[in-house]
């Protein structure tokens, strides 16, 4: 996880306020994810993005174009430029369930809030359904 | 420093103005400034969350000129039925 995005979404001052905060900064704290400054800083990109995208290019590319996770159109753009292989949370969730990570209930409970609470297009969240019924049914 | 502005406003809408400065027995200057002030940080609201839809504008675009931060900004897309700018070919081009 970028450093730029961490304060963006978990720094101290956000803890009490929103609870999806302190469960990201949970997860760092017990080292289930890490927080990550990029040591270039040069994007190879005719574009601006903003720095907390420009770490996570910086930091997937640095990783031999490692799989990025983004919930933004624009930073999905950036993405394609570079050939960087990206996923989205509802994506996400449909791999979990694949690979009999989380049950069906579970996963179909995640999509719910992603299409309520994360805003996801209904066009995709009826997608993802779809495709973890066909998860389900093998 | 506050300046001076002058301009016309429909009649109902005066009459509108009159009777909430009496339900609300504020000064009448001060009740205008407020209503004016809600009003252009709605308008704001608006015109960057369109942009947003539109794509003109990401998610940390409009954070920025709002001050909000991400949790709020979704927040603010529940409230308006809104969704993220994300497509289905997105969905379908993702891992």
């Amino acid at each position: 996880m970028p450093a730029a995005v961490f304060d963006k979404t978990a720094s101290e001052n956000l803890l009490d306020r929103f609870p999806d905060a302190a469960v990201i900064a949970s997860r760092v704290e017990d080292g289930i994810l890490k927080v990550s400054v990029p040591a270039e800083d040069r994007l190879p990109m005719p574009f601006a993005v903003h720095r907390g995208e420009k770490e996570a290019l910086l930091l997937s590319l640095l990783g031999n174009r490692a799989l990025l996770a983004t919930d933004d159109g624009r930073a999905i753009k950036a993405v394609r430029f570079l050939r960087i292989p990206f996923i989205i949370a509802p994506k996400m969730v449909l791999r979990l369930a694949a690979q009999q990570l989380v049950f069906y209930s579970k996963a179909r409970m995640s999509l719910e809030k992603l299409a309520k609470i994360g805003r996801y297009p209904p066009e995709i969240i009826a997608e993802a359904l779809l495709s973890l019924l066909e998860v389900r049914d093998g | 420093m506050a300046k001076p502005t002058t301009f016309r406003i429909p009649e109902d809408l005066l009459t509108e103005i009159e009777k909430n400065i009496r339900d609300s027995r504020m000064e009448r200057s001060v009740y205008l400034r407020e209503v004016i002030r809600k009003g252009v940080q709605a308008d704001k609201e608006e015109r960057w969350l369109k942009k947003y839809s539109t794509g003109e504008a990401d998610m940390m675009d409009v954070c920025r000129e709002m001050n909000w931060v991400p949790w709020e900004f979704l927040d603010q897309l529940k409230t308006r039925n809104m969704h993220l700018n994300v497509s289905l070919e997105d969905w379908l081009d993702s891992e």
